[in-house]
């Protein structure tokens, strides 16, 4: 059983003067432990996509399946801790809470899950160490630079044992060395843990590291094609 | 962890908070010592009054109070006074006769209250002999002294040592005439007070009435103010003949003065509250509307809007409630100092001590106020993190992430 399957999605926007069709009859699944990128130009519908996949937004019409829970027709107070513990999310930029430590900012979605301070203190520590960032654990983000901070979210979106992590354009505010490290690093925890990982970009660098790739142009799919590999190595 | 995260976001903006903070504090201290000085100057007024003459609690007959007639005395005063002597919360007691009189100098003559007085008694429970502007109090050494006040002194032309004739109806019904020598003039805050007695030695009457023990009122001074309500009940009960009034039953307007002050002491914190409302209010609006990018990654990744109110509500408790305390507290300590040391009024205005109100002002707050205004700060607080946490709750995260 695929953990994300969308069926026939349209989204609407209603809002402004003229309504935008940002997806049109959007259909495609996501098997355990994917690598996979959504690309396409600005205004394609990457965001809107996302945000349907990740429970923050309703598609117009069509189904949404996250591990076999419909989310389209999960209540929103329920859909929070929906979100919670099944998805992990990285935005674009300023994911983290600034008066908290990387350390804290980690543990506070276990907090949300009410697990131990044990339990938390191990998975914090785990995931910072397995970002690279243990020496920095006890810093707060503004000391950080945008590759660590990043870092540190990707660690976040992991702390709740998420089903898979959504990750919107996590290398749009990096420098390409930062954008090489986060893609290192998510490809690793890919590779070695099995976490799905779907990303939207329009950089093609990144892109190229994605082992799966579909392609929006206008809301709809364009492409949705397997790329080979190179051997990942630690 | 919630407190934490709270404590740190407050110092986020040092300076917005600092403000808010600086404003609450100088806002309460400001408004405490302000009611301080207003309820210190009533209480000022209503000691006077009882310090003046009146004294804590009165005793009369009950047909007294409403003819003052020289046969409606107290019967068997003497063991009334003993055994209100022996109470050990009465400080000190003394008895009066009074009758209406004419008083009649060499020039003219006038209406006036004639009070007997014990001259010994009377100087432990009034301070009447301490407002003597000129000759002496009733133990002077003259026969028959009088003592007058100054108005009444100036309408009749009366100087130390003049004559002073003195006419009232006596027992039999008959006129008693009596010479007096002036032997003091006394100045209250109050002119009329002034323009209407004649104080004389109770004995003094007593001869001339040919009654040798007999009298009119009974003053009482207590050792706690506080206790005149309930000593009031309890010798209402005890002494079942007489009429038993505190000074609060004997001048209402008196006891509507203590009252007032006390409720423009709450409306005016009231205000100054309602005004800081606003202002805390806004300064989490302001930080709210700030963090809304952050709140709405919160939300995206599994805080509930109702864990984000209670941030909120923390944070505002937090900043109005620390606030509070330092400014309550620097308020009620400014009240105690200058409750303990006064200020010097004489420095800002001279005309203050005609209003009846002593030239060292006492500042005081009662103490049951001080839970009022913690009432009403801690409601202030709550309800200035309403609106800042509500509109936290209500936003949309695709949307709070698109704002960028
Ligand atoms: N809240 C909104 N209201 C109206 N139109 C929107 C809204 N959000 C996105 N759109 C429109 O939907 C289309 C897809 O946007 P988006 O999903 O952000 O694309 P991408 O992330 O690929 O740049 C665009 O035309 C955009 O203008
Ligand atoms: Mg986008």
């Amino acid at each position: 059983m695929p953990i994300i399957s969308v069926e026939s999605v349209t989204k609407i926007y209603n809002g402004g003067a003229v309504p935008v069709q940002a997806l049109s009859g959007v259909s495609f699944s996501v098997e355990k432990g994917e690598f996979l990128s959504i690309v396409g130009p600005s205004g394609s519908g990457k965001t809107t996509l996302l945000n349907i996949i990740g429970g923050l937004d309703q598609p117009t019409s069509g189904n949404v399946v996250i591990s076999g829970v419909e989310v389209t027709k999960v209540n929103p107070g329920e859909l929070i801790d929906f979100r919670l513990n099944h998805i992990g999310f990285v935005f674009q930029a300023y994911n983290l809470i600034p008066v908290l430590t990387a350390y804290e900012n980690v543990e506070f979605i276990m907090l949300l899950q009410k697990r131990s301070s044990k339990e938390r203190k191990e998975r914090a520590e785990f995931l910072l160490e397995a970002v690279g960032l243990k020496d920095k654990m006890h810093v707060r983000p503004s000391q950080l630079s945008g590759g660590q901070q990043q870092r540190v979210a990707v660690a976040r979106a992991l702390a709740s044992n998420p089903a898979y992590v959504l990750a919107d354009e996590p290398t749009a505010n990096l420098d390409s060395v930062s954008a090489e490290q986060l893609l290192d690093l998510m490809e690793v925890l890919n590779h070695q843990h099995d976490t799905t990982f779907v990303f939207s970009t329009h950089d093609h660098r990144v892109i190229a590291r994605a082992h799966r790739v579909i392609t929006l142009r206008d809301g709809r799919i364009e492409s949705d094609v397997l790329q080979e590999q190179k051997e990942v190595t630690k | 962890m919630m407190l934490k995260l709270a404590w740190r976001n407050l110092w986020r903006n040092k300076k917005r908070s600092g403000i808010i903070w600086t404003a609450m504090v100088v806002g309460l201290w400001s408004g405490l010592f302000a009611s301080g000085i207003m309820l210190g100057m009533s209480d000022s007024m209503v000691r006077n009054a009882i310090d003046r003459d009146l004294g804590h609690v009165q005793f009369h007959l009950p047909s007294f109070t409403e003819d003052e007639l020289l046969t409606q005395t107290i019967p068997d005063a003497h063991n009334v006074l003993e055994n209100l002597r022996s109470k050990k919360e009465v400080a000190s007691v003394t008895d009066r006769i009074l009758i209406d009189a004419i008083a009649a100098s060499s020039k003219t003559s006038g209406v006036v209250k004639l009070t007997g007085l014990d001259e010994i008694r009377e100087k432990e429970v009034s301070t009447l002999d301490r407002h003597l502007i000129n000759g002496n109090w009733l133990d002077d050494d003259l026969k028959s002294p009088a003592i007058v006040g100054k108005k009444l002194a100036e309408k009749l032309g009366l100087k130390l040592k003049s004559k002073l004739i003195l006419s009232f109806q006596g027992f039999d019904g008959s006129v008693v005439y009596a010479n007096f020598k002036v032997a003091g003039i006394i100045q209250t805050q109050s002119s009329v007070f002034d323009e209407t007695h004649v104080w004389v030695r109770g004995n003094d009457l007593r001869k001339l009435t040919g009654r040798d023990d007999f009298t009119h009122e009974i003053v009482v001074k207590l050792n706690k103010s506080e206790q005149t309500d309930s000593l009031e009940k309890a010798w209402t009960g005890e002494f079942a003949n007489l009429k038993v009034q505190s000074w609060k039953t004997l001048v209402p307007e008196l006891k509507l003065t203590a009252d007032l002050s006390g409720m423009m002491m709450s409306i005016f914190m009231g205000i100054i509250l309602f005004a800081l409302l606003f202002g805390v209010t806004n300064t989490m609006l302001m930080s709210v509307l700030e963090r809304y990018r952050e709140f709405g990654i919160l939300m995206a990744v599994g805080m509930k809007p109702a864990r984000l109110f209670q941030l909120i509500l923390i944070e505002t408790l937090i900043l109005a409630l620390s606030a509070g305390v330092f400014g309550t507290a620097f308020g009620l300590l400014t009240v105690h100092w200058f409750g303990l040391h006064g200020i010097n009024l004489a420095l800002f205005a001279d005309g203050l001590a005609s209003f009846g109100i002593s030239s060292k002002l006492y500042t005081t707050i009662p103490p049951d106020m001080v839970w009022i205004l913690a009432l009403m700060i801690i409601s202030t607080a709550i309800i200035s993190a309403i609106y800042p946490g509500w509109k936290a709750t209500r936003l949309k995260p695709v949307e709070a992430i698109r704002s960028l």
